[in-house]
């Protein structure tokens, strides 16, 4: 496990869990700001070192929004590849476009599809590549 | 972005869109090119086709045109706050500048110093014509020692603010010409025959005293009474 995050960080903006051998959890709440941005890019460099094959499950049940701030922040990352595959689940509908349209501009993750529940989207992310 | 739930694409992959959505979403966008970003696409989260993603994404894209143009008014208001600031301190910087100094009664001095520029001479010309009618100075001596340099605009302005002064009933003395601005004053053929100046500020001030019929005497010890003391 990576030293600089805990297994459990219930203190962070994003409540990141990493299951291994290779699944990081995340939970979003409310609106996104700069700094959880900045945080999300952070636990994928941290956590895409334990593992070739990172794979992301989120939460968004309880995302708001990601207001421009959020975006530009997230724009103004490094582009590298981080993650294999991005399984979301529970967002609303302007969360999925949202979330749609910056995945086509954040190309940290390869694969990604989003759900309408958790339990979908970890069958996803089990099946390998499909 | 569909569901499950959502009518699926023909086999064409063309989904059927009323034309009263495609006329609201023009409505919105016509606004948006006359600069009015206020409106946005109502999204029933009951009804969720393919064609409201594009719905969607026009809000957002109206939600940044209005982050940017807030941003934007914020930096405006900031530079203008700063240019404010600096139209200030330009202000103290060209008060600094000019000082005009009472030496003597009926004596001013300006000692200038750095560039001296058009709008420099104008405000020292505004400056001391003001002092000089006010305190009914009879000599201003206008030192250019610190003086770095000096163009025909400047140098017509000095022999204007000369023959100003003279119009006030004063005289005006031009002090500390250095060897270069002194070329420079020949090069570009300005006359200053009918400018009186002088080497620096001390032969200025002689001169200024002269003019009054001032001198400067050396005091004289008083003479010793018989018994050794001064006098008193």
């Amino acid at each position: 496990m990576h030293p600089d995050f805990p297994r459990d960080n219930p203190h962070s903006f994003t409540n990141a869990r990493f299951e291994p051998p290779r699944v990081l959890c995340m939970k979003l709440e409310g609106e996104m700001t700069p700094d959880q941005a900045a945080e999300i890019y952070e636990n994928l460099t941290l956590y895409s070192k334990e593992t070739d094959c990172l794979e992301l499950l989120v939460d968004l049940s309880a995302l708001k929004g990601i207001p421009p701030a959020a975006r530009e922040a997230l724009a103004r990352l490094p582009h590298e590849v981080l993650c294999q595959k991005l399984a979301a689940y529970g967002a609303s509908a302007t969360v999925r476009v949202l979330g749609s349209l910056l995945l086509k501009i954040f190309p940290h993750i390869r694969k990604s599809k989003f759900f309408k529940t958790e339990q979908e989207a970890r069958e996803w992310l089990s099946n390998g590549d499909a | 972005m569909a569901t499950p739930e959502t009518p699926p694409h023909d086999e064409h992959g063309e989904i059927a869109v009323s034309s009263q959505r495609v006329e609201r979403l023009l409505e919105i966008f016509a606004s948006v090119t006359a600069g009015d970003y206020s409106q946005t696409v109502e999204v029933s989260g009951e009804r969720e086709d393919d064609f409201t993603p594009v719905e969607i994404s026009t809000n957002f894209m109206i939600e940044q045109l209005v982050y940017e143009r807030e941003q934007n008014e914020a930096k405006q208001a900031e530079l203008e706050r700063s240019l404010d600031t600096i139209l200030k301190q330009r202000g103290a910087i060209e008060e600094l500048s000019t000082p005009i100094i009472k030496i003597w009664d009926r004596v001013l001095v300006l000692p200038l110093i750095g560039a001296l520029d058009t709008r420099r001479s104008q405000n020292l010309t505004d400056a001391l014509l003001t002092t000089i009618a006010a305190t009914q100075t009879k000599v201003a001596i206008l030192d250019i020692t610190g003086v770095t340099g000096v163009d025909s605009a400047v140098a017509n302005h000095l022999l204007k603010t000369v023959a100003s002064v003279k119009l006030l009933g004063a005289q005006c003395v031009i002090t500390g010409i250095r060897p270069e601005v002194a070329q420079t004053v020949v090069h570009l053929g300005v006359e200053l025959t009918d400018v009186r100046t002088l080497s620096d500020l001390a032969a200025g001030l002689k001169w200024a005293l002269d003019y009054l019929s001032l001198e400067i005497r050396e005091k004289r010890a008083a003479p010793k009474k018989p018994n050794g003391t001064n006098g008193k």
